[in-house]
């Protein structure tokens, strides 16, 4: 099986509040990795490290060893490195401007001017998030009018447009409601076929339901990591069994 | 014992409000009260300085004297002798004053002396038919000056002005001052606050520059204003040819005086922006700057159109700094390298005489709270269309 991320030996500190320990870790490509684990466990800051969001945190150090496509991570350009690894947040956050606008944004800023590709851009990346039914009637209104479930699915669509190999997801159903999480947890499942997906939860059924491979954090440790039916069914270690029954955490 | 605590402490802000209020409301009454009388539109397009004229109508060949036909205007003192009517008026400096209202077509003022209606006659030396002097002054009236009309042939000295106590020269001095002070202040505070709130490392240094900024606001202007004396005039002495003060040593100055207004403003309005937006633009590979001009900087438009109002409003009202750098002299024709006042200066040079004019400033202060008054209204205007078109 293809990896796209090797980490070795990754230690992270905020000064002298070390968040991460050595961790080892092999992502898989187009698979879904969920990152689990009670807060404050480091796997949000883990999930930075892939498209160097952390470097732009002024007391933040990192030590290790980080490859994308068999590349040092450090040694790719941290703007091209984020059109090839997008990033979906916790809370929705469309720019204030019109959906088309949102999409279109992030193939501008790489200087593509023409309409018609651009056009072409936002509705493949809209039907690609399965928003495009919903919207396509006022594509050039606000993205700040659409609810929220809308409003996450616009922000992977804004992630797609830039046609990326990974998708890093940051507990993005965490402010939505049942239904709207419903809706994105199937997109992720479709997106799985094109991209490689890593993605951090606090809801164990989701990472149960939707991922391929588990990676369960500790205290900055990854406790346990392997393929989710294991983790699930049968874990190895005492801790996470703890864990995923709701025995603690 | 709790209610009557109560209503005790309301009636302590219901009072304290309404005194707020009170006073503001009788400053507005005293300057309008006092300065309605000369707002009109000629104080704000005529000159300042009175234009002076010295004729006479001494060639009796040229002329002829009686039977012009009286327009019976109300309050005009007409002579039908030489077919003009005067009248009584109190000019913008607050002196009596002798307006023509009516000049006949043939009449000899009008061919002869080149006078026109509106024109004030301050001064005449006529003299009879017996060669007697009659010497008529507008301070005792129009009323003894037609009686000495009627009995004069000829007149050998008139003193007459047109115009005068206008603001308009003051007035584009102000627009002046606004538009060039912002043109410099603007670009360069609106840069320097995105450089502190997104470029810069939060340390040490900025810290100081912030502290700097936050010490400067609490300058008063005066001070600036030696600066602009000495740095800005002989600075633009040298490059623009002016001697001594100026519009454009004025602007440089109070771009000095706005910019950590302008800097905090703006700064504040950064500082309002989600950080999500910074994220999100960031983790689609956008670079900084492409952030900062495409996502941040359309967002802070209303913080930066608070700074512009609010510099606005200190062009228009600083008096201090601009003493020096632009001058005290009341200008009637402005240019950018030459010495004149703004309205708060020309109230200024007003009150500052011999004889204070307290109309007049009234009136030009009127004119400088329409002025502020209207650009916060055009800014709420424009915000208000922002706020619909972002949320809807």
């Amino acid at each position: 099986m293809e990896t796209i991320f090797t980490i070795s030996d990754l230690n992270l500190r905020y000064d002298q509040n070390q968040v991460l320990h050595s961790i080892d870790l092999n992502i898989y490509k187009n698979k879904i990795t969920a990152f689990i684990g009670p807060s404050g466990c480091g796997k949000s800051t883990l999930l930075r490290c892939f498209n160097r969001m952390n470097d732009l945190i002024d007391n933040c150090y990192i030590d290790g060893n980080i490859e994308f496509a068999n590349k040092n991570l450090n040694e790719i350009n941290p703007i091209e490195l984020r059109t090839k690894v997008g990033m979906v947040f916790q809370t929705p956050n469309p720019f204030p401007m019109s959906i088309f606008e949102n999409v279109a944004y992030g193939p501008k800023c790489q200087g593509i001017r023409n309409k018609a590709t651009l056009n072409r851009i936002v509705i493949d990346s809209l039907k690609k998030a399965s928003l495009y039914e919903e919207v396509k009637d006022r594509l050039h209104e606000s993205a700040l009018g659409l609810s929220g479930g809308q409003q996450q699915r616009l922000c992977i669509a804004r992630c797609l447009a830039m046609s990326p190999e990974v998708i890093l997801m940051d507990e993005p159903t965490s402010a939505l409601d049942p239904i709207a999480t419903l809706k994105i947890e199937e997109l992720i499942s479709t997106l799985k076929k094109d991209f490689s997906i890593i993605i951090v939860t606090h809801n164990m059924q989701q990472a149960a339901r939707i991922s391929d491979y588990t990676a369960f954090f500790l205290l900055g440790e990854i406790i346990e990591y392997g393929k989710t039916v294991d983790i699930f069914k049968n874990p190895k270690n005492k801790k996470t069994e703890d864990y995923i029954t709701g025995r603690f955490g | 014992m709790r209610k009557i605590k109560d209503l005790f402490l309301n009636v302590i802000t219901y009072v304290s409000s309404s005194f707020g209020c009170l006073v503001l409301i009788i400053l507005l009454l005293f300057v309008f009260k006092n300065g309605i009388r000369l707002l009109d539109w000629s104080l704000i397009t005529s000159d300042y300085h009175q234009k002076t004229y010295q004729v006479n109508i001494t060639d009796t060949k040229n002329y002829h004297l009686g039977d012009y036909s009286d327009p019976q205007l109300d309050g005009v003192y007409y002579s039908s002798v030489w077919g003009i009517g005067l009248q009584d008026d109190i000019d913008r400096n607050n002196e009596k004053i002798v307006t023509i209202r009516y000049l006949a077509p043939l009449s000899p003022f009008a061919t002869i002396a080149k006078l026109e209606v509106g024109y004030q006659i301050s001064k005449m030396t006529m003299a009879d038919e017996m060669g007697n002097n009659l010497l008529a002054l507008a301070k005792n009236g129009a009323e003894p000056m037609v009686a000495d009309l009627d009995e004069a042939k000829i007149i050998t000295d008139i003193i007459a002005t047109s115009g005068g106590g206008g603001i308009r020269g003051s007035l584009l001095t102000t627009l002046y001052l606004i538009v060039l002070t912002l043109v410099i202040a603007l670009p360069l505070g609106i840069c320097a606050a995105i450089y502190l709130h997104e470029f810069a490392k939060q340390n040490q240094f900025t810290h100081i520059i912030r502290t700097m900024i936050d010490i400067t606001t609490g300058i008063p202007s005066i001070i600036f204003g030696l600066v602009g004396a000495i740095v800005f005039i002989p600075m633009m002495n040298k490059t623009i040819q002016s001697s001594g003060g100026s519009i454009a040593s004025g602007a440089l100055t109070l771009t000095i005086i706005l910019l950590p207004t302008i800097i905090k403003t703006t700064e504040e309005s950064l500082k309002a922006i989600p950080n999500s937006y910074r994220m999100a633009s960031l983790a689609l590979g956008a670079s900084k700057s492409q952030t900062t001009f495409k996502v941040i900087l359309p967002n802070a438009v209303f913080g930066i159109l608070t700074a512009t109002l609010l510099s606005i409003g200190r062009i228009i009202g600083e008096s201090a700094a601009l003493i020096y750098a632009v001058g005290t002299a009341i200008k009637d024709s402005v240019a950018i390298n030459e010495k004149s006042t703004s309205l708060a200066v020309h109230i200024w040079s007003l009150m500052g005489g011999e004889n204070p004019n307290y109309e007049l400033s009234c009136a030009i202060s009127i004119i400088i709270l329409l002025i502020v008054g209207l650009v916060s209204l055009g800014v709420k205007l424009i915000s208000r269309t922002i706020n619909k078109t972002e949320v809807k």
